[in-house]
């Protein structure tokens, strides 16, 4: 009896010591399986981050020497550097005026898209989604020609209906919303898509009952498909959030105006380092960006928070 | 298995690397390959091909990159301390910042560059050099200034036609803005696209910009300055408000919203593409008061390069009168070797376009009315501020002092923190 259970014991000990071999050049193999992402990851990514620490306490234009010179950098943006603090602004602004009018946009056509009467469903799919898989490039070099004030077609067709036309690239306003327009017409499509992965999760029974109580679209929509999708709506505010912090394509094609009404964060970022060739303050730059990002991510969150509660 | 796969696959990357390398090292010894960085429009290519042919023993492999990217390209691999080319055209907007940093570049004056410095525009040549007589590259082109105007926009404005009388009646900036006036007036069309435009073209006439020779700011006492920013601000009723490079100037040619184009030579092929219907309604003439120049490139040879007298012995002969005189020729790319302004075929450079048979010896004697003038590295941004405040009080944004005001302050602060 004794003896029988030493020798499974063993056995047993044999199975788990060469399980733990196996296990273990398993792991190896799996490390070395996952090691391009860590290493690419490493080079390009981490290395660059910390860089950019090290660069934003340095006066660097990049083809002479660097001077080190502590915080000033940081000093001077938040003491003497209004065109930092107006690009601020301006990204809330375009910020506000593409997502509020994207996200309810596209929930109205996902909603659409969804209805059961709607033939061709593929193809509305596909062209909806459609500008989001366009160059943002060209996107921008046509609405910039669109937006023109004086040949542009929107002004044209607004003419066309007794109206005044716009000087696009020239006001405040003017621009601010036709760099607005770019991204909402780039945008609306993805959010519809994914608006519309949440419509399908909800119960048909819920319409079926509403339909037989008497209930109106506009009253399901309203009381049912709203309320269902509210998690999804809360998705798709944060990554509009973490998108609308980073316009820098559209402005930079468009043109950011006279009086800098198109500058957004991103781009005064841009323009420090290559045109200005400021490297260290534009890493500054970058770093109080992604503290600006980060606060607005938590109030997301907050915001999150209470609504769900 | 899955194991076993996973080292072929490593395999099959380590021996494809492997072949690449080879691919690199092999080639014959005394060969020597020169990279060269342009952006496009230089016109060099024919020369280059030539070049090789009759030099055997020299490849140059030429890497086109647009404008701003190349630029920044270039930047960032002399930042870098590796990947610069042997060979990088820099464009004048950006010789002060390399000059800034001679330090990542040969100094061509050691590789002979002196001897043939006669050979191009004196103005050009210093701008260049620097106090210590460092070289920093070998002019390609330059842009000297002439203007365009639309005949039967000014015959319709009751103006003169003929180049002659033109030039005779537009001999002051006030008596431009004058007929700019009558212009816009008796006619649906205006004298100029943009203000900025016109201050540009004002400010390259003069001696001093932004700074004394000294580099001291003396922006609110620069007399050319002065005068450009208020011709320009106090007259915006003569321009159309039309910024260049953008979709509605090339509309706004074609349909003749504004009569007069400032026209460094690489201007007349962007009237062309842009608005071909106008063809022989054109015609050119001198700038008031006294020319100016837009433009034009040198070629260096960054620091990094293994083979810098290859380099320079490439370039000082691509760049030699005669090669300039080939590339105008082909590209009419207009030369910086005064030498060659004479040559018949430069003097009767022809277009029917313009209705001219003489462009050449009109961009001949532009170039040689420039006048040298002192720029800084910060220059560029100073133009951009100012432009940028002319441009605010076009479109009704800003008034004119408050624009003024408020540019210096800008300047000021962007000099500050340098």
């Amino acid at each position: 009896m004794g003896l029988i259970d030493l020798e499974r014991k063993e056995q047993i000990k044999e199975k788990k010591y060469r399980a733990y071999h196996l296990q273990r050049s398993n792991n190896i193999s799996g490390l070395l399986f996952i090691s391009p992402f860590y290493i690419i990851f490493a080079v390009f990514g981490l290395f660059p981050l910390a860089f950019t620490i090290v660069m934003s306490f340095y006066r660097w234009s990049m083809l002479g020497e660097k001077q080190f010179i502590g915080f000033d950098n940081y000093k001077l943006l938040f003491t003497n550097d209004p065109l930092f603090w107006l690009s601020v602004t301006n990204t809330f602004k375009i910020w506000f005026m593409s997502t509020v009018p994207q996200l309810i946009l596209a929930l109205i056509l996902a909603f659409i898209l969804n209805m059961a009467f709607l033939k061709g469903k593929g193809i509305f799919r596909l062209a909806v989604f459609m500008p989001n898989i366009t160059s943002i490039v060209a996107v921008a070099i046509v609405f910039s020609s669109m937006f023109g004030t004086n040949y542009g077609v929107i002004n044209y067709f607004l003419e066309l209906f007794g109206l005044n036309p716009i000087d696009w690239s020239g006001t405040r306003i003017g621009t601010q919303v036709a760099i607005s327009v770019m991204i909402m017409w780039r945008w609306v499509g993805y959010n519809t898509i994914i608006y519309l992965s949440g419509l399908q999760g909800i119960s048909k029974d819920l319409y079926e009952a509403a339909t037989i109580d008497g209930a109106s679209t506009r009253q399901q929509f309203l009381y049912i498909t709203v309320p269902m999708m509210r998690p999804i709506i809360l998705f798709t505010v944060i990554l509009s959030t973490i998108g609308g912090m980073q316009i820098f394509t559209e402005p930079l094609l468009f043109g950011k105006g006279s009086v800098n009404q198109g500058l957004t964060m991103t781009l005064y970022l841009y323009e420090e380092a290559f045109t200005r060739y400021s490297f260290g303050y534009a890493a500054a730059v970058a770093w109080i960006l992604f503290f600006i990002i980060i606060l607005f991510s938590l109030v997301n969150m907050l915001l999150t928070r209470i609504i769900r509660s | 298995m899955l194991k076993r796969l996973g080292y072929l696959v490593l395999l099959l990357c380590m021996s494809v690397a492997l072949v690449a390398c080879a691919g690199k090292s092999g080639g014959k010894s005394d060969e020597i390959e020169l990279t060269m960085w342009l952006f496009s429009g230089t016109g060099l290519e024919e020369q280059i091909e030539k070049y090789q042919e009759d030099n055997p023993n020299i490849k140059i492999k030429i890497q086109d990159a647009e404008y701003s990217d190349h630029h920044n390209n270039l930047i960032t691999a002399l930042a870098a301390g590796s990947g610069a080319p042997d060979i990088a055209i820099v464009e004048s907007d950006y010789i002060e910042r390399f000059k800034e940093n001679s330090q990542q570049f040969h100094d061509l004056a050691e590789y002979g560059a002196n001897d043939i410095a006669g050979d191009y525009l004196e103005w050009r040549w210093r701008e260049a050099t620097n106090e210590e007589g460092f070289v920093l590259g070998i002019p390609t082109d330059v842009g000297p200034m002439a203007m365009a105007y639309r005949m039967d926009i000014f015959e319709q404005a009751g103006l003169p036609t003929d180049p002659d009388e033109v030039a005779q009646l537009l001999s002051t900036w006030d008596a431009y803005i004058e007929a700019g006036r009558q212009l816009t007036q008796a006619t649906d069309s205006h004298m100029y696209n943009a203000g900025p435009d016109l201050f540009r073209v004002i400010r390259e006439q003069a001696e001093a910009q932004y700074f004394d020779d000294d580099g001291n700011l003396i922006l609110e006492s620069s007399e050319q300055i002065l005068k450009a920013w208020d011709i320009t601000i106090n007259n915006l009723d003569v321009q159309a408000g039309i910024d260049r490079e953008t979709t509605e100037w090339g509309a706004a040619l074609a349909r003749g919203d504004f009569a007069t184009v400032f026209l460094p030579p690489w201007m007349l092929q962007q009237i062309k593409d842009n608005a071909p219907d106008t063809a022989g309604l054109w015609n050119v003439t001198q700038i008031p008061e006294a020319s100016g120049n837009w433009g034009g490139s040198l070629l260096t040879v960054p620091a990094q390069s293994d083979y810098p007298q290859e380099a320079y012995d490439f370039i000082s002969w691509l760049l030699a009168p005669e090669q300039q005189l080939e590339i105008f020729k082909m590209h009419g790319n207009f030369p910086a070797t005064p030498s060659i302004y004479d040559n018949e075929e430069v003097q009767n450079y022809s277009d029917d376009f313009f209705n001219r048979d003489d462009l050449g010896t009109m961009f001949g004697e532009a170039a040689l009315r420039v006048e040298y003038v002192y720029r800084s590295p910060m220059t560029s941004t100073i133009n951009d501020i100012l432009g940028d405040a002319i441009m605010s009080v076009v479109d009704g944004e800003a008034e004119a002092d408050e624009a003024w005001n408020t540019a210096v302050e800008e300047v000021k602060r962007q000099l500050d923190r340098q």
